[in-house]
């Protein structure tokens, strides 16, 4: 996984200029902010609903949200605020699947939706197969996890998000997000017994 | 014993919150240390922090997915929203407004039809209690006939109070006998008149009719057309006038019997004019209650309104 580097929290000043030139308009400015976070955003609906093309449908909502209402970005931490509007996407998302259930939550992804993965070039086909496997287990074990907890574990463990860049994204305080960190790692840790073992 | 009980107060639950705060240095310098001092001597943190460590790994070694397009914002996209948006009639977003304004008139109806009832459920409690007394009292002094045209009124009380009344209920034969004789009917004209506004007042709540009141509504029956009339009425204003006359009849002294009798027929004369006339039929819906239902429907036409647009505009969205 590819973490993010954990100084890159605050708003840097070349994204601060390209925010302030998408809040008047300035559409390629704004496009310019989509291409650095579109990844960070796109595997959080990805790892929050566990399907690619719901992902894409939530990543791409999010982004539209986020251009129209730029204006209202006052905080310190541009890809929290971000990452919320992709939260929120995917909660959306998740309501509706409850109103109109097709697919279980419960279920495996199937393998014919799972997007390219950055992969080991040293490792094998067996060992990628395995590793394979084994992160579908996980994505799995994910989606299990009540969506509160999803989001604050996928932020932190899967991200690299700090507890209050998480609390920001989540509007709630630190110590609620400690505790749904804690939650959703004790939860998974049972789910994965085995897996964790290995 | 003791080693167990000293074991068992050295049991604790770990602090998850703490230990995996810890894992992501998110715990200041005072805390971690004092967390690390106790860890190393309590084997139950040591394995959950373990553990919590063994499935963060698992985590992070989870690789990014690569997405397969761009989600750059077309102007297209941005132009097609803000026509869904723009194009929304104004009168639906009138509406979210109107139902608040709906549920507040509902609110405001319902406070002011609500303390009505409580005012008039309160006299009519006192209205309930008051004639089983006065059939007690009157009971004792069956012989005078001013005092059975009062028992027959205590006795429509009763019956119009209905089965809600076992007191009122109880006691009113006991009372009612001479108000059936003829001698009282024929003493005082008014009295008959009054048994058939009393008649009247029982016959509409017909399944809480005692044995005494059926006698007094044969005696409607054959009183003539007035009880028959008062009877076709809604029982609504009846019942509520015979309580108020049984309610005072019950409570007048027994040396004014006289003027006792006189208030009563009055009154039950005032109240079977005004039951008669269907026009004033106040057993029906009231102006306040046809202000409830209206804001009622109101609020619920509303709200399902609000609720289908949002949806629909988010599916336009999409």
């Amino acid at each position: 996984m590819t973490n993010p580097p954990p100084g890159a929290a605050s708003v840097p000043d070349a994204e601060a200029a390209l925010i302030a030139r998408a809040r008047t308009g300035d559409l390629d400015a704004f496009n310019a902010l989509v291409d650095l976070h579109q990844r960070l955003a796109y595997n959080l609906c990805y790892r929050m609903l566990g399907s690619a093309p719901a992902a894409e449908d939530a990543t791409q909502d999010a982004f539209l949200s986020a251009y129209r209402n730029l204006s209202r970005f006052t905080g310190a931490h541009f890809r929290a605020w971000l990452m919320r509007i992709a939260a929120n996407a995917c909660t959306d998302e998740l309501r509706r699947r409850q109103r109109r259930p097709a697919i279980s939550l419960d279920a495996p992804t199937p393998l014919a939706e799972d997007p390219l993965q950055i992969a080991d070039p040293a490792s094998g086909p067996e060992v990628e197969a395995l590793r394979s496997e084994q992160q579908a287990v996980v994505q799995a074990a994910l989606l299990r996890l009540p969506p509160d907890q999803r989001l604050a574990v996928v932020m932190c463990d899967m991200q690299g998000f700090a507890y209050e860049e998480i609390a920001e994204a989540m509007r709630t305080s630190i110590g609620t997000v400690k505790s749904r960190i804690a939650r959703g790692r004790g939860k998974l840790r049972r789910e994965l017994g085995p897996a964790v073992e290995q | 014993m003791n080693k167990l009980l000293r074991a068992l107060r050295r049991r604790h639950e770990p602090d998850a919150a703490a230990l995996s705060a810890r894992l992501d240095g998110e715990l200041d310098a005072a805390a971690v240390s004092a967390l690390d001092g106790h860890v190393a001597s309590c084997a139950a943190c040591q394995a959950l922090l373990a553990e919590l460590r063994s499935t963060r790994e698992v985590l992070r070694a989870m690789p990014a997915v690569v997405e397969v397009r761009s989600f750059r914002v077309r102007a297209a996209d941005v132009e097609r929203v803000s026509r869904v948006v723009t194009q929304t009639p104004r009168a639906l977003l009138l509406v979210p407004a109107l139902g608040a304004l709906a549920a507040i008139v509902l609110v405001v109806a319902g406070g002011i039809d609500l303390s009505g009832n409580v005012s008039r459920d309160s006299s009519s409690d006192r209205a309930e209690r008051a004639p089983a007394s006065g059939a007690m009292r009157s009971s004792n002094t069956a012989s005078d006939k001013s005092m059975a045209s009062s028992a027959v009124a205590a006795n429509a009380g009763a019956a119009g109070s209905g089965a809600s009344s076992p007191s009122a209920g109880g006691l009113a034969p006991a009372a009612n006998p001479p108000a059936q004789g003829s001698p009282a009917a024929t003493a005082h004209p008014e009295a008959q008149d009054s048994d058939a506004a009393s008649g009247s007042a029982v016959a509409a709540p017909s399944t809480a009719l005692s044995e005494p009141n059926a006698a007094a509504r044969r005696q409607t029956e054959t009183n003539g057309s007035r009880g028959s009339l008062a009877a076709t009425t809604t029982s609504g204003t009846a019942r509520a006038v015979a309580n108020e006359n049984s309610a005072d009849a019950a409570q007048a002294p027994a040396g004014a019997n006289d003027n006792a009798v006189a208030t009563i027929t009055s009154k039950i004369f005032g109240a079977s004019n005004r039951a008669e006339p269907p026009g004033n039929n106040t057993g029906g819906i009231s102006v306040l209650q046809t202000i409830e239902i209206v804001a009622g429907a109101l609020t619920v036409a509303a709200a399902a309104l609000t609720l289908f647009w949002r949806l629909h505009t988010k599916e336009e969205l999409r």
